[in-house]
C-alpha cells in the first residue's frame, strides 16, 4: 500500500515537472522579406536599432556612416524620413561616427566617440541638450568615458537612460585588475528631465567578480514595459532584474547549447590568432530582447564550432557559428530554444506586432544590403 | 650507462624537428592553396618574402610594425617581397618601397588556415615556406631580425 503511494506520487511528479518545462514555440518563416534602402547609394551604416512609437508600432533606425544621416524606416522597410546630425563642436574629427539610440523621430540620442555626455537631437537635426556624466563611480572616482554599442545599447525606461561607463584607470590583464573593474557596476543611468540624478548603477554576475577573463566587459541589457532593467552577460546563464538600483529578482536561463565555458589566458592577450580563435570556438550569449506585443524575453546564443574548417586550408568565422534563440516568458521561464539556418540568418532580430523580423545573412555584415525576414508565432 | 638517456635525447630532437617540418609543409600547402586560389599564382622557387596585412590586428602596432619593416628592407637591400593587403585593412596608403603590392579583394588572406595578425612576414625558398613570423608591439624591434635569419 505504502509502495503504490510513493509510485503514484512519483508518477505526479514527474508528469508535472514536464508540463512544467516544455511548452513549444513555434515560429514560422513567411514568404514576407523587405529590404532598406534597396535603390540608394548607402555604403555603410552603424547603431541598426527599433524603437516603439506611443501608439504602439515599431520603428527601424541605422545611422549613414558616410552621409552622417539617421534614416528611419516603419515596420515594413517603408522609408519615413532622414535626419542629418550637427556636430557638436568638441568633435574634432569629421569621420567620427556617433552611437544613436531613437527615442521617438523627434528625439535622438547621441554618443560621440570618446566622450562623457549624450547629446539629444531634435527632428531637425540640431542639439537641443547635452547630458553630462558627472556621477562619481562607486569607489569614488571619475576617471571613465561612456561607450555603447549594438551588443550593448543605450537603455530607456521612460524616464532614465543607461549608458555603460567603462573605467580608464584600470587595464584589464590581471586577475586583480578585472576584479577591481567587476567591482563598479556597469552603467551610469542619468536622468532625462533631472540629468543631475544620476548615479553608477547595474550588475555583474558572480562569474566575473571573482576576477577570471571571458574577454566581456560590457553588459547586455533590456528594458521591459515596467520599466524593470534586465542584465545578461555572454558568459553567464543568470540574467539579473533591476529596478531603482535594486536586484529585485536573479534566474538561471542556460542555452541547452551551451557547452563548456573557457578562461581567456592572461598570457594571450593581445595574441590576435588566438584571440580570433577564441572568439570562434567560444558559446556565447550576444544579445538580451524584450518583446512588447507577446511579453516575451528572447536570449540570442551562438554556439561553439571548431576553428579549422574541414579542409583545413581556411578558417570559420564568428558568422559561421551556429545559433539559437532562447524564448522565454514574462517570467524568465524558458518556453523554447530555437535554432537556426545560420547560413541564411543573422543572430539579429526586431520584434514587431506581426511576428520577428530576423536579419538575412549577407558577406558583410555592417555593409548593405540590410535584409529582414518576417518570421509569425503559431497560435 | 648514459647511452639510454642520449638515445632518448635523440629521439625527442628527431620527434621535434619532425613536428616543425610538418608545421612548415602544412603552411606551404595552405599558402600555396591561397596564392593560387586568390591570385592564381604560386610560391616561387627563388627566395621570396611576404608581407602579409590581415585585418585581424592592432591598428597602431601595425602602422608601427610596417614602418619599422619598411626601414629594414631598405637597410638591407631586400628587393624580392612582396606586400598581400586584406581589403579591409587602413595601413597600407604608406607603403612604399621597391616591392611587389596586391590588395586580395577576395578577403581569402582573413580566412586562410595561417597565423597570421597585425603583420606577418612569410619566407619561401624552392616553392616551400621555410618560416612564417607574425609581429607582436613587442616583437617590433626583432623585425630586422626576422628578415636576415
Amino acid at each position: 500500500m505504502r509502495n503504490c503511494f510513493l509510485i503514484i506520487t512519483l508518477i505526479y511528479l514527474v508528469t508535472g515537472c514536464q508540463s512544467e518545462t516544455s511548452q513549444a514555440v513555434i515560429l514560422e518563416e513567411t514568404k514576407k522579406e523587405f529590404m532598406l534602402l534597396p535603390d540608394s547609394s548607402l555604403e555603410k551604416f552603424s547603431s541598426l536599432s527599433l524603437f516603439y512609437t506611443r501608439d504602439g508600432k515599431s520603428r527601424i533606425v541605422l545611422y549613414d556612416n558616410l552621409r552622417h544621416a539617421v534614416l528611419f524606416f516603419d515596420e515594413t522597410g517603408k522609408h519615413l524620413s532622414r535626419v542629418i546630425l550637427e556636430y557638436p563642436d568638441s568633435i574634432p574629427d569629421a569621420e567620427a561616427v556617433p552611437f544613436v539610440k531613437a527615442l521617438s523621430a523627434d528625439s535622438i540620442l547621441a554618443l560621440w566617440p570618446s566622450m562623457r555626455c549624450v547629446y539629444l537631437y531634435g527632428r531637425n537635426g540640431k542639439i537641443i541638450r547635452k547630458f553630462d556624466a558627472t556621477a562619481e563611480l562607486k569607489d569614488k572616482q571619475k576617471n571613465y568615458s561612456l561607450v555603447a554599442m549594438n551588443m550593448s545599447p543605450i537603455a530607456y525606461d521612460g524616464a532614465t537612460i543607461f549608458v555603460t561607463c567603462t573605467r580608464l584607470d584600470v587595464v584589464v590583464r590581471t586577475k586583480e585588475a578585472r576584479q577591481i573593474y567587476y567591482s563598479t557596476p556597469p552603467d551610469i543611468c542619468i536622468n532625462l528631465m533631472r540629468p543631475e540624478r544620476q548615479k553608477n548603477t547595474g550588475t555583474w554576475p558572480a562569474e566575473y567578480k571573482s576576477g577570471a577573463s571571458y574577454r566581456d566587459f560590457y553588459p547586455q541589457r533590456c528594458v521591459n514595459d515596467k520599466g524593470e532593467i534586465i542584465y545578461a552577460f555572454s558568459a553567464s546563464d543568470s540574467i539579473f532584474v533591476m529596478k531603482d538600483d535594486k536586484i529585485i529578482s536573479r534566474h538561471f536561463c542556460k542555452s541547452k547549447f551551451m557547452t563548456q565555458r573557457h578562461f581567456f589566458p592572461d598570457d594571450s592577450i593581445g595574441h590576435f590568432s588566438y584571440l580570433d580563435r577564441y572568439d570562434v570556438t567560444e558559446p556565447r550569449y550576444i544579445t538580451i530582447m524584450y518583446d512588447p506585443y507577446r511579453k516575451y524575453y528572447y536570449r540570442f546564443v551562438t554556439h561553439t564550432i571548431e576553428f579549422e574548417k574541414e579542409d583545413g586550408l581556411t578558417v570559420n568565422t564568428i558568422f559561421d557559428k551556429p545559433w539559437s534563440l532562447i524564448v522565454m516568458d514574462k517570467n524568465f521561464k524558458i518556453l523554447d530554444e530555437i535554432i537556426f539556418d545560420n547560413k541564411k540568418f543573422l543572430p539579429a532580430a526586431f520584434p514587431v506586432r506581426e511576428g520577428l523580423l530576423i536579419r538575412k545573412r549577407q558577406e558583410t555584415v555592417m555593409m548593405p544590403p540590410i535584409t529582414f525576414s518576417l518570421f509569425k508565432f503559431a497560435e | 650507462m648514459r647511452f639510454p638517456y642520449l638515445i632518448f635525447l635523440l629521439v625527442v630532437l628527431i620527434a621535434c624537428n619532425d613536428s616543425k617540418q610538418e608545421i612548415r609543409d602544412q603552411t606551404t600547402v595552405v599558402f600555396s592553396y591561397y596564392l593560387k586560389t586568390a591570385f592564381a599564382d604560386s610560391i616561387p622557387d627563388k627566395k621570396h618574402v611576404y608581407i602579409l596585412i590581415p585585418k585581424l590586428g592592432c591598428k597602431g602596432c601595425r602602422q608601427d610594425a610596417l614602418n619599422e619593416l619598411q626601414q629594414q628592407l631598405v637597410n638591407s637591400g631586400e628587393k624580392n617581397y612582396t606586400y598581400i593587403a586584406s581589403p579591409s585593412s587602413e595601413s597600407t596608403s604608406t607603403l612604399t618601397g621597391h616591392g611587389i603590392f596586391r590588395v586580395d579583394s577576395t578577403g581569402l588572406i582573413d580566412k586562410i588556415n595561417l597565423p597570421v595578425s597585425n603583420i606577418a612576414i612569410l619566407k619561401t625558398e624552392n616553392g616551400k615556406v621555410i618560416s612564417l613570423v607574425s609581429i607582436r608591439s613587442e616583437t617590433t624591434d626583432s623585425i630586422g631580425y626576422y628578415l636576415n635569419h
